[in-house]
């Protein structure tokens, strides 16, 4: 049975709270968080570096783009998507997101969170299943 | 939740029940925010009230599920607009001409039907991605290539519709040439398949396109007259090898000859290749004496961008790169070939490129950035624009998106230069950076001149970009070029521009759409094809 992957409306606040303040993963936020099917960083920028070196200690399955995802989609993603949603959690360039996340919606998914890197194009986010009462919001 | 214009909120209610009773009520999507997903997140119009959106969507599995749904539209007059993936950025997304209308959304009739090894072609149902026709002749072994998009996540069916082509080899290239076959459904249901098809248990369906009678399926594309559920397309086999060679020549006024010579070549087949007509010269960062000379009414004489490209350092104007596909035996004599026949230009430099072997490795797939020219979708396309789409206007909220204005130009050195200067004056009458400019062999004899216009969520500025587009697609026109794919905010604009024998071809188009789905329930307003009972509203 696939594990659920819903994201409380709390945790999803609590994120956006959390990312304001930091660029690697926010450490208050993420033990209340399922753990992301694949953790994606943008390796050229220090942030991103930062964030996989944090995830990697978390346990997290990273995986470095350098502002492409054709492969991390093409090889892991949409495989592991065929079998249902799964989240994934990222540090990326807002074109990296924006692929990302409209090939998610094709299983359902969103992004629950999406926080800017002050002064960068990065964007620290979330995706997975929106819970109903996210939807009512 | 938004109902379709002219229809009431009880006869829309009671049409979403009977969809959801064909579907499954998880296949019809009416919550704003699912329905939000529709949006076009490029679109010029974004946030404005004239913005294209649905009012819904439908998701069949299958051609009966499609019949039964078209049945439920023409009951109700429910509008639809229907989308294979959906994708199509920078001409429209999934979102329709027709605001309100609901979108017809084939992604889940998403199967590789077929696969012929001997006959080398496939037949797909519209919700197949190139991704996904790519991983099924991968996982099966099979040594075929298709061509892609930039982006690849499109489906075959629906770039194909739109007139979409890619990088590989004519007559593989240009999507809807490389078609051979097709299922639609009309709008009263009925269900027919084009060419040989019309044969029962036919073993030509996929071979030719040609049946006795009239060749139909041109109607089909950038058009609204049927649903269309499945297409055949050819495939390429898998080259053993290709050559990449680059040719430059020094000054303005070689690109007449040069492009003389590269056409010649093309028209014998010798080049099959896509390639773009690059200027360094041209495509270097702006400055203060370029864009004096990009401002004159001449554009700048040849004398004067020579003077300018020698005191910049620049050692050639124009160059190109092709590409040979096949046995490198033959590879290695067409290159030796083509530098014969450009000896006749004077000055033409040649530099020997890679050759590659297939099939690529996954490590050599991976490290390179050019994998379209190798029948290989990709997303990298992203990577390199600043693309983010539109999201809103919170924090966070993305704000770039791209319309290409698409104008095509006859393939020759003076057609080049003068579409580079009237579409210089464009952008720079509208006080926007110039557009990419480069003229690319994307269809068969023909120039592409990409014009890249930048959209945010700025209306101020949007509202300029939508003008130079529109003005873009009428100097075109004025010059007896043309716009070979259009956004769908502009669609009647650009059709309006087809006006020989005062608009007797959307005459035409009009006669067929009102004998083919007489209550016009599908796609309405697409390609400036209205029903009857909308066209004086609409254009």
């Amino acid at each position: 049975m696939l594990q659920d992957y819903s994201v409380t409306r709390r945790q999803f606040m609590g994120a956006g709270a959390a990312a304001l303040t930091a660029t690697a993963v926010p450490a208050a936020l993420y033990p209340r968080l399922p753990t992301p099917y694949r953790a994606i960083f943008d390796e050229r920028f220090e942030a991103g570096r930062r964030f996989a070196s944090d995830a990697l200690g978390r346990g997290w399955v990273t995986r470095a783009i350098r502002g492409d995802v054709t492969h991390v989609w093409f090889n892991e993603l949409s495989l592991r998507w065929k079998r249902g949603p799964a989240p994934i959690a990222g540090l990326t360039t807002a074109s990296s997101l924006f692929v990302l996340e409209r090939l998610s919606w094709d299983v359902g998914m969103r992004v629950t969170m999406r926080e800017s890197v002050a002064g960068t194009d990065l964007v620290h986010w979330l995706i997975s299943l929106p819970t109903p009462r996210g939807h009512a919001a | 939740m938004r109902t379709p214009p002219g229809v009431s909120e009880a006869d829309f209610a009671k049409a979403l029940q009977q969809f959801a009773g064909v579907v499954g009520s998880q296949w019809v999507i009416s919550r704003d925010e699912e329905v939000a997903t529709y949006k076009d997140a490029y679109s010029p119009l974004w946030g404005e009230s004239e913005e294209k959106v649905a009012s819904a969507a439908v998701a069949p599995d299958s051609v009966e599920q499609i019949q039964k749904v078209l049945a439920i539209a023409n009951r109700f007059a429910i509008p639809l607009y229907t989308v294979s993936t959906g994708r199509n950025l920078a001409y429209g997304g999934s979102s329709p001409v027709y605001s309100g209308s609901v979108v017809l959304d084939l992604k889940r009739m998403n199967r590789v039907l077929e696969v012929s090894e001997e006959y080398a072609y496939a037949l797909v149902e519209p919700g197949v991605s190139y991704f996904d026709l790519y991983r099924h002749l991968r996982d099966k072994g099979l040594r075929f290539w298709i061509d892609v998009p930039d982006p690849g996540w499109g489906s075959p069916v629906g770039n194909s519709l739109d007139h979409g082509a890619g990088r590989i080899p004519l007559p593989y290239r240009d999507h809807f040439d490389a078609h051979c076959g097709m299922e639609v459904v009309l709008a009263n249901g009925q269900v027919v398949r084009t060419g040989m098809g019309a044969i029962p248990g036919s073993k030509l369906w996929h071979q030719t396109k040609y049946g006795p009678g009239p060749l139909i399926d041109g109607i089909f594309s950038q058009s609204n007259f049927g649903v269309v559920t499945k297409m055949g397309f050819w495939l390429m086999p898998e080259p053993e090898g290709v050559l990449t060679g680059r040719i430059r020549v020094p000054h303005h006024d070689d690109v007449i000859p040069f492009i003389r010579v590269l056409s010649s070549l093309m028209y014998s087949n010798i080049v099959d290749c896509n390639f773009t007509i690059q200027s360094p010269v041209f495509g270097s960062p702006a400055n203060a004496e370029k864009e004096r000379l990009q401002a004159k009414s001449d554009g700048g004489t040849a004398q004067e961008w020579d003077r300018y490209a020698a005191a910049h350092g620049l050692a050639h104007f124009w160059e190109t790169e092709l590409r040979f596909y096949g046995p490198p035996k033959i590879n290695s004599a067409k290159w030796e070939y083509v530098k014969e026949r450009f000896a006749a230009v004077n000055g033409a430099q040649f530099e020997d490129g890679e050759t590659l072997r297939f099939p690529l490795t996954d490590e050599q797939i991976n490290a390179r950035t050019d994998v379209t020219f190798y029948g290989i979708p990709s997303l990298s396309v992203f990577s390199g624009m600043a693309a983010g789409g539109l999201t809103g206007t919170g924090a966070g909220a993305q704000t770039t998106g791209h319309l290409d204005a698409s104008p095509i130009v006859p393939i020759s050195g003076e057609a080049l230069l003068k579409a580079q200067r009237v579409f210089n004056k464009v952008f720079h009458d509208a006080g926007l950076p110039r557009g990419l400019g480069f003229a690319m062999n994307y269809h068969w004899r023909t120039f592409i001149m990409f014009q890249g216009l930048q959209i945010t969520n700025d209306k101020e500025h949007n509202a300029k970009v939508r003008a130079a587009y529109e003005r873009c697609a009428q100097a075109a026109a004025e010059n007896g070029w043309g716009i070979y794919r259009v956004h769908n905010a502009f669609h009647d604009k650009v059709m309006s521009l087809l006006s020989f024998n005062d608009h007797a071809l959307k005459g035409l188009h009009e006669t067929l759409k009102d004998a083919l789905d007489p209550n016009g329930i599908l796609s309405a307003g697409r390609y400036g094809i209205w029903p009857r009972h909308l066209r004086r509203s609409q254009s």
